[in-house]
């Protein structure tokens, strides 16, 4: 979408016109919630932070800036209601990893509902992995290959420094790159002594990437 | 040169291109920059340098092609979702759910126009979003003490006030001349002192439709004085001479510097009333009400 036409969209929906506000949540809402989730981990945490950033942007529209881009602020505000909860909660999705990959995914796992979908999500190898970076590694690795922001954008939006931000990336990409590969290894083990190996770790193994919609991981 | 590992669980189960490596030749350091670079968008993968590099070294070129398997990988989004009926849903429940008055603006006008507590305002950082507009401090504040309430944001604050003190006491609130809760500034203790007790009082019995006379109902108490703390509301910043030197913003705290309007985030603060003192002095919490 182009700046000019959010823009437009974002002025009707601060007149109250439902449709335009319908059309930018409709536009955002599968990245902030990507965002959020990879971040976190947690798919409840992140339907809940998406629901409650999008409920404060699309109230407050009056207050926005048009110098800025409408996704830059929906982040921010998406970025800060997380933090917030974070900082009520105190979850483990703060980025307290244990460093046992199958302790990690069990409790991955039991976060999740029971419905089959996420809990294949659970097992996606690299939601996985960034759980095991820091989170200014996790945050600048999903912002950039996830999101496909540059650079510059993720350091206005981390509050750091561009060259901090590259050096976060570099590590995040470096250290997944590496934990997949342990992890992956202790899953197989651990899945091999139970008699099974999940799909997402026999791709790992040749990183290949798994499909976008669940699907039997066993 | 493969990283030798107690583990078990690695080693035999991984393909010779994934395990780890140490004790690695210089040029590996640079051929992973350039790799980053590759990656990060910056350089091509077809670089001469590069290419010579990865040409020599089997294991850099097959870390190379982990990492640009990686970042295929990495594109992979989860499942979208679609929350546009739980969030239009949840807008207008929030629309039809009463309003919450602003705690500064009310608050700050409630003890003014009742003269009958002193109350503690606690600015907490509650972040200022990139691009929001959300009025400064100064804006806020500066209206309450000073000069004849003629402007808009005073009128607004006074309009608040009566609310505050509807929400506060229980009770409805009646107009009142506004000229007799407005003070011109001179001290901290001018903010609200000044009032005589007669005029308090009065002020206080009509403005929040008192009856019997508040002493009476046990409610009027002296004034000792409005003071605000600033906590932590940014760092880095200057103190604003005019804002540190204003009495109506009572302690600032140390190191907590605060300059209104200088950046785009953080200089705007949330304001909770934490506390009242009713007549017999007991501290009440903000949200109790005085009834």
């Amino acid at each position: 979408m182009q700046k000019l036409e959010e823009l437009q969209l974002v002025r009707r929906a601060s007149r109250g016109d439902l449709t335009a506000a319908e059309l930018l949540l409709r536009r955002h809402q599968g990245g902030v919630h990507a965002y959020i989730y990879r971040m976190c981990g947690k798919w409840d945490v992140a339907e809940d932070v998406t629901q409650e950033a999008f409920v404060r942007v699309l109230s407050s529209l009056k207050n926005f800036d048009e110098t800025y881009r409408f996704s830059t602020w929906l982040f921010t505000i998406a970025r800060r209601v997380w933090l917030n909860m974070c900082e009520k909660k105190k979850p483990a999705s703060a980025g307290d990893a244990s460093d046992s990959w199958g302790a990690r995914r069990d409790a991955l796992e039991d976060t999740m509902t029971r419905d089959h979908e996420q809990r294949s999500m659970a097992r996606d190898a690299i939601q996985l992995g960034l759980m095991l970076l820091s989170p200014e590694q996790r945050e600048a690795v999903v912002l950039f290959h996830q999101l496909d922001w540059p650079i510059r954008l993720i350091a206005e939006h981390m509050e750091l420094p561009e060259g901090t931000v590259k050096s976060h990336l570099h590590r995040g990409r470096m250290r997944l790159k590496e934990e997949l590969v342990r992890g992956v290894g202790e899953v197989v083990a651990i899945e091999q002594r139970a008699g099974s190996v999940p799909l997402f770790a026999k791709r790992a193994l040749t990183l290949e990437p798994t499909p976008r919609t669940g699907e039997a991981t066993r | 040169m493969s990283r030798p590992t107690n583990n078990p669980n690695l080693g035999p189960n991984l393909p010779p291109h994934l395990r780890l490596h140490r004790d690695e030749p210089p040029h590996r350091e640079e051929a992973r920059r350039m790799m980053q670079a590759v990656l990060d968008g910056e350089v091509s993968e077809d670089a001469p340098r590069l290419q010579e590099l990865l040409r020599q070294d089997p294991v850099l070129s097959a870390e190379f092609d982990d990492l640009q398997k990686l970042d295929i990988l990495l594109t992979q989004r989860p499942p979208t979702v679609d929350l546009t009926e739980r969030v239009l849903g949840e807008l207008q429940r929030r629309k039809a759910a009463p309003q919450r008055i602003s705690p500064l603006l009310g608050g700050l006008a409630a003890a003014v126009a009742l003269g009958s507590a002193a109350l503690w305002l606690v600015v907490g950082n509650a972040g200022h979003p990139a691009g929001s507009t959300m009025p400064t401090l100064a804006a806020n504040v500066a209206p309450v003490p000073v000069g004849a309430p003629s402007s808009s944001p005073e009128e607004s604050l006074i309009d608040d006030a009566r609310l505050a003190i509807q929400q506060t006491t229980g009770r409805p609130v009646r107009g009142v001349p506004r000229d007799m809760f407005t003070r011109s500034l001179g001290s901290p203790s001018d903010v609200l002192g000044e009032m005589d007790q007669t005029t308090r009082r009065f002020v206080a019995q009509r403005e929040a439709s008192f009856e019997p006379p508040i002493d009476q109902a046990g409610r009027a108490v002296a004034i000792s004085r409005t003071g605000m703390t600033f906590v932590n509301p940014g760092p880095s910043r200057t103190p604003v001479a005019k804002l540190a030197n204003d009495p109506m913003l009572g302690q600032i705290v140390g190191g907590s510097d605060w300059q209104p309007g200088a950046t785009r985030r953080r200089d705007n603060a949330r304001f909770l009333v934490s506390g009242w003192h009713d007549s017999d002095g007991n501290t009440l919490p903000g949200a109790t009400p005085r009834r």
